[in-house]
C-alpha cells in the first residue's frame, strides 16, 4: 500500500491531495491517470467555490466586512483580495502545473528509492516537517477556540472568521506543504555531505596510515558519483522552484499582507477602545513565515558545508583525482541552491530583517 | 561572410513592420529603403533631420498641451494643498523628458545599433555551424503581440479619459491626444530592447540545448553498450560502476503513476523530449517579408540524429575528446559574444532604460496617490486627470508597471539562460568521465563564470527581479509619506476653516488680512512636518 515513499509521506500526500494541493496520484493507486483527473475535478472544485465565497463576501450586503468605517473596511477588502490572490494560484499550480511537481516526485524516487522501513524511523526522518504542520495546526484550533469562548460574537465576526478561516488554513497548510518539499531537499543535501565527509575521513586514513593500489581511482569515482548525485538534487531543487513558483510569492504575500494589516488594525483599535480581541488569530500567521524560512535557510546552509567537505579529502599524488575535485568544485559554483521568491527575494532569515525594517 | 546566399536569415527580418512604425512615429533615424531591401540598419541624415522635427514638432505640442489644460492648475494653487501642486508640476515634464531620452539615444546610437544586428548575425552563423538551430519565427509574433497589447492599452486610456475626464465640446481639447505621444513613443523603443534581448536569450537557450543533447546522446550511446553488453541488466542513465557499494540511483518500475503526467518520457532520458525537439525548428518561418518580397530561402540542414530510432547504432561525440574540445570552445566562444552583444546593448539603452524605471517609479506612485486626492474629492493636476477614474488607473498603472517589470524580467531570465550553461557544460563533462574532457571543461567552467552577464540602467541598478523588491517597498512607503501629509495638511486646512469661519461670523478681521493668515498658517505647518524626521 505504501509504496516506495513510507507511510508517513504516503499519508501526508493523501491529506494533501484531499485538499486538492497535491495533483498526483500516489505509488500503488489503481487506475492513476482516473486518480489524476479526479484530482483536477476536485482541485477546481474547490477553486471555484472558494473564489465564490471571496466573490460574496466583498459583493455582498451582509457585515461580511467590518462596517464601523471606511478604513476597517477597506483593510478586511485587503484581506480577502490577497487571499483570494493566493488560493487562485495555488489551485491554479494543482490544475496546471503538475509536470514540475511529478518531475521532482520522480526524482526523489531516484535519490531515495527505500523509504525508512518503520514509523519510528520515518518520524526521526521526517519530525520537523511532523512538528511545524501539527504544532501550527493544533496553535490555530486552540485559538479559535479559545476566541469562541472568550468572545462576545458579533454577527460581522461569526460572518468574518466563518468565511476568512477556510482560506488562511489553505494558505497555511500549502506553506507546510513547501516545508515538506524542502525538508527532503535538505535530507539529501544532508545525506551527501555524510558521504562526502566519510570519503574525506577515508581520504585522510589513506594518506595518514595505509593506502592500496589503485585507492585515489576508486576515490575519484566515488566523487564523480557524488557529482552525479548533486547534479540531480540540484535539479531537485529546481523543479521544487519551478513547481510552486508562483504560490510562494502569494503565500507570503497574503501572510505578510495579513499581519501587516492586523498588526495596525490592532493598534488602531486599542486606540479607538473598540472591544474586538481577534487579532491574536495572527499568531499562527506570524509563526508561519519563521518557520517556512528556518527550513530553507538550513537547506541553503548546507551549500557551503559541502565545498567545505568536498576540499577536505587529500589529494596525495593522483592528478586525475584533483581534476576531478576542481570539477565538482567548479560545478558547485555553477549550480548553487538557491531557494527565492521567483527571484525577487532570497528566503533567509536576511529577508524578515529587511521586512521588519520596511513594514516599521 | 561574402557568400552569395545567406547561410542564415538577418534576425531584423523580423523587425519589418516595428522598424516601419518606429520610423514613422520618428524612434529610429536609420535608412528605409536599406533596410528594406538589404534587411540592415544604416545612418541615415534624412532620417535624422526627419526625427529632430518630429521630436520639436512633439515638444511644441506637448508644451501647448500643458498651456492649455492648465488654466485649472492655476486655480489649483490657491484652493488645493501646495503639495499636490508641486508634484504635478515636477511630474508634467518627466513623460516629455523621457521621449526625448529615448529619442536623443536612438540619434546617437543609430550607427552602433547596425552593428549590434550584425553582430548577432555572425553568432547566428557560427551557432548554424555548430548544429544550433533557432527558431526566429516567432520573434515576428511576439513583436505582433507587442505592438498588438501597446495599441490596446493607448487607445483605451486615451478614448475612456477622453470621453470621460475631458471636455470635449471645445476644438482645443483635440490636443488631448498628445498627451499619448510620449508613452507611445516609449513603449515602442522599449519593444525594440526587449525582443532583441529575447533574441539574446534564445540564442543562450539554443547553447545549453546542444550541450544537453550531447549529455544525452552520450547516455542513450552508453545505455546502448551496456545493453548490448549484456553485463548488465540496468536500463539505468548512469553505468554500473562495479566497485561502487550502493547501486546508482536508478528509475523505478513502481513510478508508473508519473508517467502521465512526465509526457510519455522513456526511463533512460532526463529531459523532457518533446520540449527540447520544439527548439530545434530551422529557422525558415516564412520566405515571404512584410513588404511582400520574396527572400532568398537558406537551404535546410540536415540534423543526423533527428530520429534516434533510424540511428541505431548510437554515436556520441563526448566520446571523442579532441573533436569535443573543438566544439565545447566554439561554443563557449559565442556565449562569450552573445555575453558581450548583451553588454554592448545594454550599454546603448542604459539612459533609456534608466528613465523609464524613473518614470515608471514616480508615475506609479503619482497615480496612486492623485488618486487618494480624487477619492477624497480634492482637485488634482489637469494631466492627471485619468486618476479620477478608478478603472482608468488601473490599466494606466498596468500598462506603465508592465512595461517596466516586463524588461526586468526578461533581463533577469536572460541572466539565467546565461548561467545555465555553466551546469550543461559540467553535465557534459561528468557524463563523458574523460580526463582530458575534465581539463577542458575546467578551464571553460572558469571562464564562463567570469563571462556573466548582468544588466543594468547606468549601474544605478542591476535589472533583476531583486530590484522589484526594492521599487514595490520604496513606492509603498512614499505613498504612505504622501498621505499623511495630505491628511495633516487637510487637517490644519479644515482648522484653518472653521476659525476663519468664526471670525468671519463675529466679524472682527478683514477679508485681506485673512488670506495672508490663511497661506502663512499653512506654509509654517509644513515647513514643521517637513522638518520633523519621521522616517
Amino acid at each position: 500500500m505504501s509504496g516506495q515513499l513510507g507511510q508517513l509521506l504516503h499519508s501526508h500526500l493523501r491529506f494533501y491531495q484531499l485538499l486538492g494541493l497535491h495533483g498526483l496520484p500516489l505509488p500503488g493507486d489503481a487506475q492513476p491517470e482516473q486518480k489524476a483527473q479526479l484530482l483536477r475535478l476536485w482541485a477546481g472544485c474547490l477553486m471555484i467555490s472558494f473564489t465564490a465565497i471571496a466573490v460574496l463576501c466583498v459583493t455582498g450586503s451582509d457585515e461580511f466586512l467590518y462596517q464601523g468605517d471606511a478604513f476597517g473596511w477597506f483593510n478586511d477588502m485587503l484581506k480577502y483580495g490577497f487571499a483570494e490572490i493566493a488560493v487562485l494560484s495555488i489551485y491554479a499550480e494543482t490544475l496546471w502545473h503538475r509536470h514540475p511537481l511529478a518531475r521532482f516526485w520522480q526524482l526523489y524516487a531516484a535519490l531515495a528509492p527505500r523509504p525508512a522501513p518503520t514509523w519510528r524511523l520515518q518520524l526521526q526522518q521526517h519530525w520537523r516537517f511532523v512538528v511545524i504542520l501539527y504544532g501550527t495546526l493544533l496553535l490555530e484550533c486552540l485559538l479559535m477556540y479559545s476566541l469562541y469562548r472568550m468572545q462576545v460574537l458579533s454577527r460581522h465576526l461569526v460572518l468574518f472568521w466563518s468565511t476568512f478561516q477556510p482560506f488562511v488554513l489553505i494558505v497555511h497548510l500549502r506553506n507546510t506543504q513547501f516545508v515538506l518539499h524542502m525538508e527532503l531537499l535538505r535530507q539529501q543535501l544532508l545525506q551527501l555531505e555524510h558521504e562526502l565527509a566519510l570519503l574525506a575521513a577515508y581520504s585522510t586514513f589513506a594518506s595518514d596510515v595505509a593506502s592500496f593500489d589503485g585507492f585515489e581511482e576508486y576515490l575519484r569515482r566515488r566523487v564523480r558519483h557524488k557529482q552525479l548525485i548533486y547534479a540531480r538534487i540540484y535539479e531537485l531543487a529546481n523543479y521544487f522552484r519551478e513547481a510552486f513558483k508562483s504560490s510562494v510569492l502569494t503565500v507570503l504575500l497574503m501572510i505578510y499582507v495579513r499581519i501587516a494589516i492586523d498588526c495596525y488594525f490592532m493598534y488602531y483599535t486599542i486606540f479607538k477602545n473598540i472591544n474586538v480581541i481577534d487579532y491574536y488569530l495572527l499568531l499562527p500567521a506570524v509563526l508561519e513565515v519563521p518557520a517556512f524560512i528556518y527550513v530553507s535557510q538550513s537547506c541553503m546552509q548546507l551549500m557551503p558545508r559541502i565545498a567545505h567537505q568536498l576540499h577536505n579529502i587529500v589529494v596525495t599524488s593522483s592528478p586525475e583525482l584533483s581534476l576531478q575535485l576542481q570539477n565538482f568544485s567548479l560545478q558547485l559554483l555553477h549550480q548553487y541552491v538557491r531557494i527565492d521568491l521567483l527571484g525577487i527575494a532570497v528566503l533567509d532569515s536576511y529577508l524578515l530583517t529587511r521586512v521588519g525594517s520596511q513594514s516599521t | 561572410m561574402s557568400q552569395p546566399t545567406p547561410l542564415v536569415q538577418p534576425l531584423l527580418l523580423q523587425f519589418q513592420q516595428l522598424f516601419f512604425l518606429s520610423k514613422m512615429v520618428g524612434v529610429l533615424p536609420q535608412n528605409l529603403d536599406k533596410f528594406r531591401y538589404k534587411n540592415v540598419l544604416e545612418k541615415s541624415r534624412n532620417g535624422m533631420l526627419y526625427m529632430l522635427g518630429v521630436l520639436s514638432i512633439y515638444v511644441v505640442l506637448y508644451n501647448l498641451l500643458i498651456y492649455s489644460f492648465g488654466e485649472e492648475d492655476r486655480t489649483l494653487k490657491a484652493s488645493q494643498s501646495t503639495l499636490t501642486f508641486v508634484i504635478g508640476l515636477f511630474l508634467t515634464y518627466i513623460g516629455l523628458i523621457m521621449m526625448a531620452t529615448d529619442q536623443l539615444t536612438a540619434l546617437f546610437n543609430q550607427g552602433q545599433l547596425g552593428e549590434l544586428y550584425e553582430r548577432i548575425r555572425v553568432v547566428d552563423e557560427r551557432l548554424y555551424r555548430e548544429e544550433c538551430l533557432l527558431d526566429n519565427s516567432c520573434i515576428a509574433k511576439r513583436i505582433r503581440i507587442m505592438l498588438i497589447m501597446t495599441f490596446i492599452f493607448e487607445i483605451s486610456i486615451l478614448v475612456a479619459t477622453y470621453i470621460n475626464l475631458v471636455d470635449y465640446t471645445q476644438w482645443l481639447s483635440l490636443l488631448w491626444i498628445v498627451s499619448a505621444v510620449p508613452t507611445f513613443v516609449n513603449t515602442l523603443d522599449k519593444i525594440w530592447f526587449a525582443v532583441s534581448l529575447y533574441a539574446l536569450k534564445e540564442r543562450f537557450e539554443a547553447i545549453n540545448a546542444t550541450l544537453e543533447d550531447l549529455v544525452m546522446e552520450h547516455e542513450k550511446y552508453k545505455a546502448w553498450l551496456t545493453g548490448d553488453d549484456a553485463t548488465t541488466a540496468t536500463v539505468g542513465n548512469r553505468t554500473a560502476d562495479s566497485q561502487q557499494s550502493s547501486p546508482p540511483p536508478q528509475y523505478d518500475s513502481n513510478l508508473e503513476y508519473l508517467y502521465k503526467e512526465l509526457g510519455g518520457i522513456d526511463t533512460g532520458s532526463l529531459r523532457n523530449s518533446g520540449g527540447k525537439n520544439h527548439n530545434k525548428v530551422a529557422p525558415i518561418a516564412h520566405s515571404m517579408n512584410s513588404f511582400g518580397e520574396t527572400i532568398p530561402t537558406p537551404h535546410k540542414p540536415q540534423r543526423m540524429n533527428t530520429n534516434p530510432l533510424i540511428n541505431m547504432a548510437h554515436e556520441s561525440e563526448l566520446n571523442d575528446a579532441a573533436k569535443v574540445e573543438i566544439k565545447l570552445n566554439n561554443l563557449c566562444q559565442v556565449h562569450d559574444e552573445i555575453c558581450e552583444i548583451g553588454k554592448a546593448m545594454n550599454g546603448l539603452w542604459s539612459y533609456p532604460i534608466l528613465s523609464l524605471m524613473a518614470y515608471g517609479f514616480l508615475i506609479f506612485t503619482a497615480q496612486l496617490y492623485f488618486l487618494y486626492c480624487a477619492t477624497q474629492s480634492q482637485s488634482i493636476p489637469s494631466l492627471f486627470r485619468s486618476a479620477k477614474n478608478p478603472f482608468i488607473t488601473v490599466i494606466v498603472l498596468v500598462y506603465t508597471s508592465g512595461k517596466c517589470i516586463y524588461l526586468i524580467y526578461l533581463s533577469w531570465k536572460t541572466s539565467l539562460a546565461s548561467k545555465r550553461t555553466g551546469i550543461s557544460l559540467h553535465k557534459c563533462g561528468v557524463v563523458a568521465d574523460d580526463n582530458l574532457l575534465y581539463e577542458i571543461v575546467n578551464h571553460l567552467s572558469l571562464k564562463l563564470l567570469n563571462h556573466s552577464v548582468d544588466f543594468s540602467a547606468c549601474g544605478f541598478f542591476t535589472l533583476d527581479m531583486e530590484t522589484l523588491y526594492g521599487v514595490s517597498g520604496g513606492i509603498t512607503s512614499y505613498l504612505i509619506i504622501l498621505i499623511q501629509f495630505n491628511l495633516a495638511a487637510q487637517q490644519a486646512k479644515d482648522a484653518i476653516q472653521s476659525f476663519n469661519s468664526f471670525n468671519d461670523t463675529a466679524g472682527f478681521v478683514g477679508a485681506a488680512t485673512e488670506m495672508d493668515n490663511n497661506s502663512s498658517t499653512l506654509y509654517d505647518m509644513i515647513t514643521t512636518t517637513m522638518m520633523t524626521p519621521t522616517y
